[in-house]
């Protein structure tokens, strides 16, 4: 329990260990797949564990202390990581490391350009695998074209100075006549880590991201006028709604 | 949070009534129109945030009276002398912060994505919107709603 510990020193103690360049930094397997699949990198880590704050503790089972900090990276970014000390050895050990949310960063103050750049390349790459995993689940008989594009400038852009960009709409065919079309909505959406439309006929449906921010994503979808009734968006899913 | 369900149902209704005429409005190439009617939308989200956040806020409220009463119960002074400084059946809950009742019901020790900074969170966006700080984010308001009666689940009385 945080109870035990002074934070104040035991903050103290973590920047005095992350500066001093004698201090090994290690991660487990699962951390440092985690930390990979999130684009989080060593200098991300080491920032936040140089400036950041410890906000709870606990003791592990062999007494040393297990710290959840939150600090920011070089380019803003707001950060947790839950780390191990191992005093011993010198060593800091990374169990685990994610990036706020978007309601936490659109409440948070310290947002810059290289992240909000960082957060919209990011958009267009997991638009890109979620577009490439839907055309491999399409039957026989329909085709994915991507000749229309609707263009991106959403208020934190315009506010950092970021330029607008096109990302794809993903118009499907049904024989030869157009069926159906899946388009991005936004990126910064509170409550969701980005949204898309899907539109078939008279059928609409959102799509919604619902993992953290530059984690791997977690699709799902749900009719527009029952927003709360989410599936996971799915071969199976997506292919009952065609 | 009883009107909660009934909230989220009336802003789908409505949110879908908005979607239709922006779907209307782009088949006709009307960028103009798409853009009003995205800001509308904006607006709504917005609106119906604020309704939800205050039922959350009445289910934050009355749980920590709750706490209160049963703790004020306790026999032994020794654990029951910090309580004795609240009154619960106060209107102002003898001043307590809204973070300080928030406090009594959830771990604030937690970290990001615990139901406390989840709570904190969305308290930092009712208080930008409600003090006339409007956002061009989209809310997706059912996503929101469902984070609430997570928060509801995790209260403890």
């Amino acid at each position: 329990m945080s109870a035990q510990f002074d934070l104040m020193k035991e903050t103290q103690t973590l920047h005095r260990m992350s500066l001093d360049q004698h201090t090994r930094l290690a991660t487990t397997a699962h951390a440092l797949a985690q930390i990979k699949a999130r684009g989080i990198t060593i200098l991300d880590i080491q920032t936040a564990l140089q400036s950041g704050t410890i906000i709870s503790a606990e003791r592990r089972d062999k007494g040393a202390p297990l710290w959840r900090v939150q600090g920011k990276t070089p380019d803003g970014a707001a950060i947790e990581i839950v780390v191990a000390l191992d005093a011993l050895n010198k060593t800091l050990k990374i169990v685990a490391a994610h990036y706020a949310n978007v309601l936490e960063e659109v409440t948070g103050s310290e947002l810059t350009p290289k992240l909000i750049e960082r957060r919209v390349t990011d958009w267009a790459s997991r638009i890109d695998a979620l577009y490439k995993d839907i055309e491999t689940w399409l039957p026989i008989g329909w085709a994915a074209e991507h000749s229309q594009t609707n263009r991106m400038h959403e208020e934190l852009m315009r506010k950092f100075g970021i330029p607008a960009r096109n990302l794809p709409i993903l118009t499907l065919v049904h024989g030869k006549e157009i069926a159906a079309r899946i388009e991005p909505r936004g990126l910064w959406i509170i409550g969701a880590n980005g949204r898309l439309d899907f539109v078939r006929g008279r059928h609409h449906y959102v799509i919604v991201d619902t993992a953290e921010s530059f984690a791997r994503p977690n699709w799902h979808i749900a009719p527009l006028v029952s927003r709360d009734k989410l599936r996971p968006l799915n071969r199976k899913n997506f292919v009952d709604l065609l | 949070m009883q009107h909660l369900a009934r909230i989220g149902s009336i802003y789908s209704e409505i949110d879908a009534g908005l979607e239709r005429q922006r779907t209307d409005a782009q088949a006709r190439g009307d960028a103009n129109m798409v853009q009003r009617i995205e800001s509308k939308q904006a607006i709504n989200d917005q609106a119906y945030f604020v309704l939800c956040w205050g039922q959350l806020e009445t289910e934050i409220d009355k749980k920590c009276r709750n706490a209160i009463r049963n703790r004020l119960k306790n026999g032994n002074w020794a654990n029951r002398r910090a309580w004795d400084l609240f009154n619960p059946d106060d209107k102002r809950l003898s001043g307590l912060s809204f973070e300080d009742r928030t406090a009594l019901v959830l771990d604030k020790s937690r970290g990001s994505g615990s139901p406390w900074a989840l709570v904190m969170s969305y308290y930092a966006l009712r208080n930008q919107l409600a003090h006339g700080n409007l956002t061009g984010q989209r809310i997706e308001v059912p996503a929101v709603i469902q984070q609430f009666y997570v928060i509801q689940g995790n209260l403890q009385p």
